[in-house]
């Protein structure tokens, strides 16, 4: 148990760096295309602008960011490139627009001169932000369609005639793939779930209890309803992967005071952030606790008569599912467009997710066909004690 | 005693139930702590409205209102057209007030700013001016500020000039010429026709006088302030002490000196109820400009002052 603590203080220590996740990046863009007017409102997150532009002075992002925008934005038609017109007054080609305490709003207008053949291009924070996504919306001979710009998708030609053609689930999917892949926290976490893996019929409850997390979440992310505090959910994530590591060692260890120990620092951190007056981060610390608490009792009492960890997973499915949910609200989407774009991009995570579980197991059942031992016992212990400090630091990083 | 009782107060049951009750009870409080309720859009217009634009409704009373200013008649007696012709207007308003907001221009135009301080202004100073002062309150406000119910005075004056050193008596020193404006002082005082002390001693009549009676603050204009300060010295009939100015020595003859006087309270009260209503608006507004001040957190650049 000294060892496995002492492992496990070393990962923490140690992850430091290597362990920040990587924030989900979203903007959102309308294109109002009026004969040989196109309209542009780009939004951008404040907090997205002062990490891209490391500016904290408002005025100074807003200046910035036009000139930004200016060289990343186009619209180009068959008479050549569409130059931003000069808006009057003062104002510029680019108009920054109120928008709310959170957002950056700018209006461009492009004008060309034979509107015909348009394409709208958007390059904007692609080279910084790889995974960044621009959610769209095209407004054209009155209807209005859902585009998504992302680095490798950064053009998008209008067609001459006929309706515009909306995005397809295939590019939310791949979204939602790309979301679990380039998050090492959901890395973490499937590879914990493999630890735990004992029976063939448990990778079945794995899978269901991803679907239902997913349809779940789906379900209550179109609602409209609830929204997620994004950040804390990111350290809840980081409290299941701990809870995790921790049910490992319980298992490894057969400790009681597992069962104590984890939960009652829960329960002293939420005290912490309750003086500190953050009283969702106290809530959620101490719901935490108490989840804690229970799910390792249950465990340590009745593991030999059920399969309890696949809830957990449930549970992760249904904060995961809330990824993109968090981002939407400021595209205004209605609802079947909701459901839609939330379908396609969980049905991409639980795609990924599936895979890597089955590359993983398939990888194992490789090593055992080979006749080569694999020390089990080592590897669930350095994978608990990871999963403990790294969960602990995605937990306290985000709060 | 009930089964639900029994199970949380023996094993193995408790053993079970007490780590699943945490466990319901740990998701309930984690979920009030990661989930918030979205914003509900308001789908029908609520009572006491009549249009919601983006979220933004246009009161009923408003409406009545405007359709009564608008068509010059009760809301009962417009027709159904009319309503809706206003009711189209004040949401074209409307769209435009909040395209106004999102292109943000309280913080760009300058037209916008300042209505809009007027605005703030007017609005502070609205409780203030519903108040009517009451006749002793206007008389107390009447004694402490007199001195601008003043009527003003007017003169009707003559200023010689005795040119010292010009082409006239190109001899004469400063010295001499002083001692002749005093005689010639003199000699008015004791009945001397003017003309006659003027082809005398060499003075012109200098035209910084006008002819006739002039206001105080023309006379201050014309003669400049060192004359000025001792034309208001002098009465009807009075004959100035000789006054050295830049063009020689002046000597003024006061023919009629109406002094400033205060106005009677009764004459004024109209104008005192109007500076009451103002300064009492200008109070509220002071006061109101501290209040934010007190509560805003102003930073100002190195080497500024406010």
């Amino acid at each position: 148990m000294k060892a496995l603590l002492r492992i496990m203080l070393c990962l923490l220590v140690l992850s430091g760096g290597a362990a920040v996740a990587q924030e989900r990046s979203v903007s959102y863009s309308t294109w109002i295309v009026s004969g040989n007017m196109i309209t542009l409102r780009f939004l951008l997150p404040v907090a997205q602008a002062q990490r891209l532009l490391g500016v904290a002075v408002p005025v100074l992002t807003t200046g910035k960011l036009e000139e930004y925008l200016l060289q990343h934005l186009s619209v180009q038609s068959a008479g050549g490139e569409c130059p931003a017109i000069d808006q009057g007054f003062d104002l510029g080609r680019v108009d920054p627009l109120a928008v709310g305490p959170d957002l950056y709003g700018f209006e461009i207008f492009f004008r060309c001169a034979d509107p015909r053949n348009l394409v709208l291009r958007n390059s904007a924070l692609f080279e910084r932000i790889p995974a960044h996504v621009n959610l769209a919306r095209i407004q054209m001979r009155g209807r209005s369609v859902e585009q998504i710009f992302t680095g490798q998708h950064r053009e998008l030609a209008l067609p001459e005639s006929g309706a515009i053609a909306a995005a397809g689930l295939g590019s939310y999917l791949r979204l939602g793939f790309l979301h679990v892949i380039s998050t090492a926290d959901r890395w973490c976490l499937l590879l914990g779930l493999l630890l735990l893996v004992r029976r063939r019929r448990e990778l079945g409850y794995l899978m269901l209890a991803l679907v239902c997390g997913y349809l779940v979440s789906t379900l209550a992310s179109v609602s409209d309803r609830v929204l997620p505090r994004t950040s804390l959910v990111e350290a809840f994530v980081g409290l299941l992967i701990a809870l995790l590591g921790a049910l490992i060692t319980q298992r490894e260890t057969r400790n009681p005071r597992v069962a104590i120990a984890w939960p009652g620092l829960l329960l002293l951190l939420a005290i912490v952030f309750a003086l500190l007056r953050a009283p969702w981060a106290a809530l959620a610390l101490l719901g935490g606790s108490a989840l804690s608490a229970g799910f390792l009792m249950l465990s340590r009492d009745f593991e030999a008569r059920a399969t309890l960890w696949p809830f957990l997973v449930a549970v992760f499915a249904f904060l995961d599912g809330f990824g993109l949910a968090a981002a939407l609200p400021p595209a205004q989407l209605p609802e079947a467009t909701q459901l839609r774009i939330l379908f396609g991009f969980n049905l991409g995570a639980l795609l990924f997710e599936t895979l890597f579980v089955a590359l993983g197991i398939g990888g194992w059942l490789l090593l055992r066909a080979r006749r080569l031992q694999i020390p089990r016992g080592l590897l669930n212990d350095v994978g608990a004690a990871g999963l403990c400090g790294l969960g602990s630091f995605w937990m306290l990083s985000r709060l | 005693m009930t089964r639900v009782v029994r199970i949380f107060l023996y094993r193995p049951q408790r053993a079970l139930m007490l780590p699943a009750l945490a466990v319901f009870v740990g998701l309930l409080v984690a979920g009030f702590g990661l989930l918030r309720p979205a914003p509900r859009p308001l789908l029908v217009v609520p009572p006491g409205y009549v249009a919601l634009i983006n979220q933004k409704g246009i009161l009923l009373s408003d409406f009545r209102s405007q359709v009564e200013t608008e068509t010059s008649k009760s809301f009962a007696d417009a027709t159904p057209t009319e309503r809706a012709r206003v009711l189209r207007e004040m949401i074209n308003e409307e769209l435009l007030v909040q395209r106004g907001m999102v292109l943000d221009l309280p913080e760009t135009t300058t037209e916008v700013r300042s209505n809009m301080a007027i605005g703030v202004n007017t609005q502070v100073a609205a409780p203030v001016l519903a108040y009517e002062p009451t006749d002793a309150e206007l008389r107390a406000f009447y004694d402490k500020t007199r001195d601008k119910y003043t009527a003003p005075g007017a003169m009707t004056l003559q200023d010689l000039v005795l040119h010292v050193g010009g082409y006239q008596n190109a001899d004469q020193s400063l010295s001499q010429a002083l001692a002749d404006a005093a005689e010639a002082v003199y000699q008015l005082r004791s009945g001397a026709a003017v003309d006659y002390v003027m082809v005398h001693f060499g003075f012109m009549r200098s035209g910084r006088a006008a002819d006739g009676e002039e206001l105080d603050f023309a006379v201050k204009l014309h003669l400049g302030d060192k004359l000025y300060q001792v034309a208001t010295t002098l009465h009807d009939g009075e004959v100035s002490e000789p006054v050295l100015d830049w063009d020689g020595v002046h000597i003024l003859l006061m023919q009629r000196h109406q002094f400033p006087k205060v106005a009677d309270f009764t004459a004024v009260r109209d104008r005192v109820y109007l500076d009451f209503r103002t300064a009492a608006t200008n109070r509220a507004t002071e006061e109101n400009l501290k209040l934010l001040r007190s509560q805003a957190d102003i930073l100002v650049a190195p080497g500024q002052s406010q």
